[in-house]
């Protein structure tokens, strides 16, 4: 057997099952409907797609840069690193998509409130890697970096930062998931646009055809991260194929 | 993370004061600054709403907790089943991990709207929304804990004639405990996320309920207060799991 071939069949089985037993379109509609929709409403989700994607966009973008720059900091200041890092570690745990509302409240309907609720979803699972990957080196490498004196700068440069890479990108392997559930989550709160707005559209007009053509586009961009982020790790450490970061537990 | 080195459990100050630090100057800077209650209210009339509104929010809360307990109980019940599944027979291993791996990027709370239509308002939607999204983090790490063994001890187990039941019962299912444990322990979060996004997306009660309905009344003080309950809940359900790991202690095997 070819592999995918459960998905072929569960997709088949899906079809049959509801043309047999007549189930109405809005309440599930076959594969087939749903791919009509696909092409028929290609424009209207590829302009909604793009602005859940813009969203996504600048909110990780400012969620690595805050990650980058608080990781770096808890790992040069032992005191930021002993305050800071139980916080966080306690705010993971703390389902950071009810601040939602908040953020409407703050910037309104437009883009501002999502970008905000994606940099907030996004930006602890990087910070709190990228913070461990940077401290939890070999403490033979640093002895040796010692021996030959290297300046602090050198062993930032030579040992902290190549031990972090895999983490930096584990972290952010979680993050692009995370960043998609929070643009999400917050047009869902409150939107004009976007592809979380269209499936509450779809779903007050009972339109479940149009609502799955959205969840499809949604799982693209899904995968479509994950993927870039496995290219990024090939790029970034070549030398760490196959090896697992941690996995830090994924609050949102 | 920490290295307990001694066996004297010493107080970890420097959080406790960089938060107190941290609420202490929210609080003042809001009064210097006199920024309005609507816009960012301070840490202390939050927790004065706390504690006010307790009778009215603690109802909501318990609503709350019910859906995501039901759907924890369910998605570790189901996780587990498709883990045995997905440890026992390579063709389902095959199949069925690009189908989770697929699941899994694709933001499982875009169905709450879905899951409304098919079951209504009611309670069953977000039940259904917590064990979905915890359903994967236990699968994937109770197949995890099931296959990835230590390969000499399947080779002494091999060697003593052992069948396919004892193997199974004597080390895999020893091992994988203490993966499903820190399973539990992404997903007891994750549960109480799903029934706040559920309440989020159609219903008239519970405390995702609550929080969306202050922000409509742009009543942000009760709106915050609902949101620390929340986040109290969910580090309590944290602790819980945490606590049920040093209860089973030393037949755990620390996932690596």
């Amino acid at each position: 057997m070819r592999r995918g071939s459960l998905t072929l069949a569960l997709i088949v089985a899906w079809e049959l099952a509801v043309r047999l037993f007549a189930v109405p379109d809005y309440l599930l509609p076959p594969p087939s409907s749903v791919a009509a929709e696909l092409v028929a409403q290609f424009a209207l989700l590829a302009r909604h797609c793009a602005v859940t994607l813009g969203e996504i966009g600048v909110g990780l973008a400012a969620a690595v840069a805050g990650g980058v720059v608080l990781a770096v900091a808890m790992a040069l200041v032992p005191f930021l690193h002993r305050g800071l890092y139980p916080i966080l570690a306690f705010l993971q745990a703390v389902p950071k998509v009810t601040v939602a509302p908040l953020f409407v409240i703050w910037m309104g309907y437009g883009l501002g409130s999502k970008v905000l609720m994606v940099f907030l979803i996004a930006f602890f699972p990087i910070a709190v890697n990228l913070t461990t990957g940077l401290l939890l080196v070999d403490a033979d490498l640093l002895r040796l970096m010692r021996c030959y004196r290297a300046t602090a700068w050198q062993v930032f440069r030579t040992v902290r930062v190549p031990n972090a890479v895999p983490f930096f990108v584990a972290g952010l392997r979680i993050a692009v998931v995370l960043a998609v559930v929070g643009a999400v989550v917050a047009e869902f709160v409150g939107a004009d646009r976007g592809l979380g707005y269209l499936i509450l559209l779809c779903n007050a007009e009972l339109r479940t055809p149009l609502l799955f053509a959205c969840l499809v586009w949604l799982g693209a961009i899904g995968v479509g991260l994950f993927a870039l982020v496995q290219w990024l790790e090939r790029w970034l450490s070549p030398w760490a194929r196959g090896l697992r970061g941690p996995d830090t537990f994924a609050g949102f | 993370m920490a290295e307990h080195s001694g066996a004297a459990w010493r107080l970890p100050w420097e959080p406790v004061l960089l938060a107190s630090l941290l609420l202490a100057g929210w609080e003042l800077g809001a009064r210097a600054l006199v920024i309005p209650e609507y816009l960012l209210p301070r840490p202390l009339s939050i927790v004065e709403v706390m504690v006010s509104h307790a009778g009215r929010m603690l109802p909501h809360l318990a609503l709350t907790l019910g859906e995501a307990l039901a759907g924890f109980t369910g998605g570790v019940l189901l996780g587990i089943v498709v883990a045995f599944g997905l440890a026992a027979s390579p063709f389902l291993r095959r199949e069925l991990q690009p189908l989770i791996v697929f699941s899994q990027s694709m933001p499982t709370a875009a169905l709450a709207p879905l899951l409304v239509v098919w079951f209504g308002l009611g309670v069953v939607p977000k039940a259904l929304l917590a064990l979905l999204l915890v359903f994967f983090p236990i699968a994937a790490n109770m197949a995890e804990g099931l296959t990835q063994v230590n390969p000499d001890m399947l080779r002494l187990l091999q060697s003593y004639r052992a069948t396919r039941w004892q193997t199974f019962v004597k080390l895999r299912l020893p091992h994988a405990v203490g993966y499903l444990v820190a399973g539990m322990k992404i997903a007891a979060p994750l549960a109480l996320i799903g029934a706040v996004v559920g309440e989020f997306v159609g219903a008239n009660r519970g405390i995702g309920f609550v929080i969306l309905d202050a922000a409509a009344r742009l009543v942000t003080v009760e709106m915050l207060a609902g949101i620390v309950y929340v986040g109290l809940t969910g580090t309590a359900l944290f602790l819980a799991v945490e606590a049920l790991e040093r209860g089973l202690g030393r037949w755990l095997v620390a996932p690596r």
